[in-house]
């Protein structure tokens, strides 16, 4: 049974919500620079109208709900979630004055997409949008995975669900969040280097595949930063298949990586610490699975003669798994393909991937890494226990920054989360049968899996001409996956006490 | 918040007005979007071979006897005008045979090794009424397929789509390749014989001023909201 929420805990939601709300109208505003100086007036105003509407919103509530008050976990969880829908909802009116999308729903799924990291695009005509609007959607992308990182960094070590993301599980007091701004810090510092030296790396690779100097400086930016938020908005609606350029493709590939790394192995590895690298369990589970689902993919891919050659295969199979596994929607040309022309196994392993996803307190979504190599860790140690004598005391250790003891807690959680994302994706699988009507049961299972791990490959469920119930089931599933669960959790359950009982 | 304790009509009321606001926010928002200035342009193409086909046949990989082309020619039958919609939902009815396609060039030329790569769009936008901001019907996404202009070809594209121009209209005529390898397994056209069709077209959108005043309008006030928040907050 539940106390009813406090006036006070109300407030120090409704402030922490403004004052996310308000920073992402800054973020709008600098955008609003950028459209004045590409010559798009009216992306500009477009741009304007939704930042000065997150800023005026933001400043109503912190002049009416400021609280001095520090947030718990709860509440941070559950502003978190709200924050989330309010700024979908506000950076989608850019995106609906520019008239690209069909209406409300189309405009608030977009920019769900962008701020999830998914990628998934509802938009029409998207390769005769204004420039300004591909670096608001790509602005989005950044945003979401900036604040996700700084999110799940501050939020990682609450009680049993800290197993989710948790680097130092047993350290954090209870009640009090870290340093918001010190965390925000080291990771801007760590995203500024990898987006400097990407951008510039691939603005090089763009001229020679053929771009003049300054489109390929725009597309570079763009493409590093949906690369590394891993993302998947791309300026072409053919993705990566528009360049045909392997140097453009091998970039992107590394970002990719990148944005799927924790901010802890990036940290380890700006010091130098390659050895963190080599014995996390997070890095040893993707070489595992990674290299797993690679032989299988090119397996199918060869099977069913969709390439015959190990380049092809490579090249069109390869990146197009390491996109999946690290939650990014790029892919090398028309994604309906992986539906028509690659038979069952490929595009099996892709949803097998995008399930698993990236590390944890990295920009990439899924079950996790970590979380996958725990509850292996736990089958190993289930085998080792059945194995040996039962008067046996059988120790599972795993490295993540240094040495840990395996715990039956780590074990439930993670479980708990995988359960969570299966059942969720299959529910959404037969939620989108329902309200899509022309697709099969494999499609909308892929479709499924791609919204709720944030990862934005499509097999063409999902386009500017869907039903609203299939948008609004894929919409629900973006915002589920991007916050593990517990932070919508944690909102439903204020709102849910806030109507039954009065505040006190 | 007030710590006056809220009676069920004050509450009401709070819900009334914040609902209010919302509702204004988005029908104003909508109002603006349905008065977005546009020039009335015809930008259809005309002179486009018929398509070969009307149907599209959607094949999987996974289905014992994938449908194939019914002439049952050798490798490099013309099999006339193609959609790319027609061959996504099924490339291998279309490998290696010589096809026609028609799209306008989009984003960028991208010349390299004695030719160029271009995008070759067929959705509505590039065949039928133009790009989006031209018209403002919403008529779908984009598709297209990836054309290889090898020497001469390439000068045809001159100048491609984006969001000013409809890009030029290029019939061209090639092998269709499920897997090329010249391209890393990509699905494309390497073009033998090409044309264009209709040369690229700008068009010019009036600035939308009621939403740049709308804009400047909200802007002024949210900074103002800034400045007596920031005021008051330095008086507490």
């Amino acid at each position: 049974m539940s106390l009813p929420p406090r006036r006070d805990d109300v407030r120090v939601i409704l402030d922490a919500i403004s004052q996310v709300v308000r920073w992402f109208g800054v973020a709008a505003g600098v955008t609003v620079v950028a459209a004045l100086a590409l010559g798009d007036p009216d992306s500009a105003s477009a741009l304007a109208i939704a930042a000065a509407l997150a800023v005026g919103l933001g400043t109503f509530g912190r002049a009416r709900w400021r609280s001095a008050a520090g947030a718990t976990w709860g509440q941070a969880m559950a502003a978190a979630a709200a924050s989330w829908l309010v700024c979908a909802v506000i950076g989608g009116v850019p995106l609906l004055l520019s008239g690209h999308w069909g209406g409300w729903l189309d405009a608030t799924f977009e920019a769900m997409s962008g701020l999830t990291t998914t990628g998934f695009s509802v938009g029409h005509d998207l390769d005769h949008l204004p420039a300004a609007m591909h670096l608001w959607r790509t602005v989005l992308h950044g945003l979401g995975a900036f604040s996700i990182v700084v999110v799940v960094l501050t939020l990682q070590t609450r009680g049993d669900a800290e197993i989710a993301t948790s680097n130092v599980p047993e350290t954090h007091d209870d009640r009090t969040i870290p340093n918001v701004p010190q965390t925000a810090r080291d990771v801007a510092r760590v995203a500024g280097a990898w987006l400097t030296a990407g951008a510039v790396v691939l603005t090089v690779a763009l001229v020679v595949a053929g771009l003049p100097p300054a489109r390929a400086a725009g597309h570079a930016v763009l493409l590093a930063i949906s690369a590394l938020s891993t993302g998947g908005f791309a300026p072409s609606s053919q993705s990566l298949g528009y360049y045909h350029a392997p140097a453009v493709e091998l970039v992107l590939v590394v970002l990719m990586l990148a944005g799927a790394l924790s901010v802890a192995v990036h940290r380890a590895l700006w010091a130098g610490d390659r050895r963190e690298l080599r014995l996390h369990v997070e890095s040893r589970t993707f070489l595992l699975t990674f290299g797993s689902l690679l032989v299988v993919s090119l397996a199918g891919l060869g099977r069913s003669g969709a390439f015959t050659d190990l380049v092809p295969m490579l090249r069109q199979g390869g990146l197009t798994l390491v996109a999946a596994h690290t939650t990014t929607a790029f892919h090398t040309g028309a994604s309906r393909l992986i539906a028509t022309d690659w038979g069952l196994m490929a595009p099996a392993a892709l949803v097998a991937a995008m399930t698993i996803g990236g590390m944890a307190a990295s920009a990439a979504g899924g079950v996790k890494l970590l979380r996958v190599g725990l509850l292996a860790k736990g089958v190993q140690r289930e085998i080792t226990r059945v194995l040996l004598p039962s008067s046996a005391l059988v120790v599972q250790t795993y490295h993540q920054g240094r040495r840990h003891t395996l715990r039956d807690s780590h074990v439930r959680a993670a479980a708990t989360v995988l359960l969570l994302v299966l059942t969720s994706a299959l529910a959404g699988a037969l939620l989108l049968l329902a309200t899509s009507g022309t697709v099969d049961l494999t499609e909308a299972l892929f479709e499924s899996t791609s919204a709720l791990t944030n990862t934005g490959l499509s097999v063409g469920v999902l386009g500017p001409t869907s039903t609203a119930g299939t948008k609004l089931v894929l919409l629900v599933q973006m915002w589920l996956g991007r916050l593990e669960f517990l932070a919508v959790f944690a909102l439903l359950g204020y709102a849910v006490t806030v109507i039954r009982r009065p505040i006190r | 918040m007030s710590a006056r304790p809220a009676t069920p009509a004050r509450r009401v009321l709070q819900v009334l007005v914040v609902a209010s606001v919302v509702a204004a926010l988005g029908v104003g928002i909508e109002w603006l979007r349905e008065t977005t200035p546009r020039t009335a342009q015809d930008l259809s193409v005309p002179g486009l071979p018929v398509p070969t086909e009307t149907e599209v046949v959607t094949c999987e990989r996974t289905l014992p006897d994938r449908p194939t082309l019914p002439s049952g020619q050798p490798e490099l039958a013309p099999v006339g005008r193609v959609s790319s919609t027609e061959v996504i939902a099924c490339p291998d009815r279309f490998d290696g045979r010589v096809v026609q396609f028609a799209g306008e060039v989009i984003g960028d030329v991208l010349r390299r090794d004695g030719g160029a790569w271009v995008l070759l769009n067929d959705d509505a936008y590039a065949l039928e009424a133009g790009p989006l901001d031209a018209h403002g019907q919403l008529l779908g996404t984009n598709t297209g397929l990836s054309v290889w202009l090898d020497g001469d070809l390439a000068d045809l594209a001159t100048t491609p789509g984006n969001a000013r121009n409809r890009g030029d209209v290029l019939l061209v005529e090639g092998v269709l390749r499920r897997a090329d390898p010249e391209d890393g397994g990509g699905l494309t056209i390497r073009a033998v014989r090409a044309e264009v069709l209709v040369p690229a077209v700008e068009f010019s959108q009036p600035v939308h001023r009621v939403q740049a005043i709308v804009a400047a309008v909200m802007a002024l006030l949210a900074t103002a909201g800034v400045l007596a928040e920031r005021r008051r907050a330095a008086r507490e």
